[in-house]
């Protein structure tokens, strides 16, 4: 398998789980909004941490550069981090609009986020590895636990 | 390595290279609306107020919003690197907006020394903007989106020359070229080449993005910028050696665009995200239109349809897109700057716009596609779209300057925090 198949895979599940998040949300049910929320931000976190614990760093290993697009894509993970902060809050408020305009921005940050992985480092790494060594690292990531 | 394989982590150019694009096709767009509700002569596609009111809207509205969005998007999504944002799209900007204001006097009062200022300030608007962004697209490894934007740039570069040949031609300059065949080369490279590809190429990025929608057929986005370049370039060799075949190559040109429009209906309907915001309506009002216009145009080929009508339904599409685009980015903008810059009240993207206002713009917007049917037999109606038209741009005007208002409210007063900044 490779890297960009794996990671992608993810990417589009994290969209799958926010759209019902959304949904739920723009109906007003926020029970509801809470549950599928938290799938979406445990899913994405759970993302996060394969790529910050496996996958970056076999990308500076290949690059040999540590404060290069892995040190951006760090920095956008930070944002969403950030973004899930709020949009817990909102949910505890009960505030429709404002998880509403949260999910806004969330999704066009991610989107932009996951565009430049895709098309930059997992083709990248895909070029560069040799099969065992994408097997290795598509392994430990499927280990990663939250 | 990173950088010999094409590849860039640019971030976003600072928030105001966009907005002073965005800012001066809206007040070109509200101009646009003032001159439509003054003309008389509008139905008449070699009068002068024809010719006036159709350059505010490709150059005054269309150019800039379309630059604003290259300046974003090329950095951002396509890894190309832009030198010095500011200062060029500053010149950039100036030229653009003096080159069409001297481009119009020149159309109102024929003097000659407005073409030359025109032709001068347009030149370089159109070229160094081509050029600059060209040059850098060759260096990156292309998506379909990125390919798209280069050859419609490449087409701006085709619709300049053709352009300024014209205006040397009503100069009294002898330009050994027939002037009706020159027209509609330059006609159909602004339509087809530069705007309807560049809508195309960006929709390839932004709906799925966006949206959350199935991808467009990978095949389908990989060639279809090509083809429709392709069928263009035939369009000019027929009009040298074959200018018959010129209006069947036009209708092709129609109808690949049309397939377009169709695709992205199909991928809006299969959206992931259940709300549908305002800018989802005017994706799809845009391609509506495009839809009506290409009917418009088959029709003409057994019954006269007045230009007007045709003209209008694509002006829907490309102005659509347009709000469609502004609506999306600029609330996210404002917050990305912020919040990027650590600021804790970083205003959410409805603050900026909240979506009852962008509805109110959308349904203002809608009602276009109905009334701008019959502008062609009453004078009345096409006041009551120009007014329209005046409101719709205010609207998306005053949206975009609170929008920047709040961004400079919060930089001076807001409460900030400092965290550790990728150098970027």
């Amino acid at each position: 398998m490779q890297i960009s198949q794996y990671l992608i895979n993810e990417h589009r599940e994290c969209d799958n789980l926010f759209a019902k998040a959304e949904a739920a949300a723009a109906k007003g049910d926020f029970a509801l909004t809470k549950e599928e929320f938290l799938k979406f931000a445990d899913e994405t976190l759970l993302h996060f941490k394969k790529e910050e614990e496996e996958f970056f760093p076999k990308f500076e290993e290949i690059t040999g550069s540590s404060d290069g697009p892995t040190m951006v894509m760090k920095y956008e993970h930070d944002q969403v981090r950030g973004l899930f902060g709020k949009m817990a809050q909102a949910i505890e408020n009960e505030n429709k609009d404002t998880f509403l305009s949260l999910a806004e921005s969330l999704m066009i940050l991610l989107q932009q986020h996951n565009m430049k992985e895709e098309q930059m480092l997992y083709a990248m790494a895909d070029r560069v590895l040799s099969p065992d060594a994408k097997e290795e690292l598509i392994q430990k990531m499927q280990e990663t636990k939250l | 390595m990173f950088n010999n394989s094409g590849l860039s982590m640019e971030q976003a150019p600072p928030i105001k290279v966009v907005l002073r694009f965005f800012l001066t096709g809206s007040v070109f767009g509200i101009i646009a609306g003032i001159m439509l509700f003054f003309s008389n002569d509008i139905n008449n596609i070699y009068s002068a107020q024809t010719l006036i009111i159709t350059h505010t809207l490709t150059l005054g509205v269309m150019a800039s919003f379309m630059f604003g969005a290259l300046f974003q998007m090329l950095p951002v999504l396509a890894g190309v690197h832009i030198k010095a944002p500011v200062k060029l799209s500053i010149r950039i900007n100036y030229a653009l907006i003096f080159g069409t204001l001297f481009l119009l006097l020149a159309f109102y009062n024929g003097a000659v020394i407005n073409y030359i200022f025109a032709m001068a300030l347009l030149g370089f608007a159109l070229f160094a903007t081509s050029y600059i962004m060209v040059r850098q697209l060759l260096k990156i490894k292309h998506s379909a989106s990125s390919k798209g934007m280069l050859l419609s740039l490449l087409t701006l570069s085709l619709v300049a020359i053709f352009g300024i040949i014209m205006l040397l031609e009503r100069l009294g300059i002898p330009i050994w070229l027939n002037y009706l065949h020159l027209k509609e080369i330059h006609f159909s490279f602004g339509v087809f080449g530069w705007i309807a590809m560049l809508i195309i190429s960006v929709s390839f990025q932004v709906i799925e993005m966006f949206y959350v929608t199935p991808p467009y057929p990978k095949i389908y986005a990989k060639y279809m910028p090509l083809a429709l370049f392709l069928l263009l370039l035939l369009n000019i060799l027929s009009a040298f050696f074959a200018p018959k075949l010129m209006h069947f190559i036009q209708t092709a040109a129609v109808l690949a665009v049309a397939v377009h429009a169709v695709l992205t209906l199909m991928r809006l309907k299969q959206k992931k995200r259940a709300v549908t915001d305002a800018t989802i309506l005017f994706w799809a009002l845009a391609m509506v239109s495009y839809l009506i216009f290409t009917a418009t145009c088959i029709a003409n080929l057994f019954i006269t349809v007045p230009p007007l009508l045709t003209a209008s339904f694509f002006a829907l599409f490309a102005l659509g897109t347009v709000f469609a685009m502004v609506y999306k980015i600029v609330p996210f903008l404002v917050w990305f700057h912020l919040n990027a810059q650590g600021y804790f009240d970083a205003p959410m993207m409805h603050e900026i716009a909240s979506a009852k206002y962008a509805r109110i713009n959308l349904y203002l917007f809608s009602s276009l596609l109905i009334l701008v049917i019959f502008t062609s037999f009453s004078k009345f109606f096409c006041q009551l779209v120009s007014i329209i038209l005046i409101i719709s741009f205010f609207m998306l005007f005053y949206m975009m300057y609170r929008g920047w208002h709040k961004y400079l409210y919060v930089l001076k007063n807001g409460k900030k925090f400092e965290f550790n900044m990728p150098n970027l």
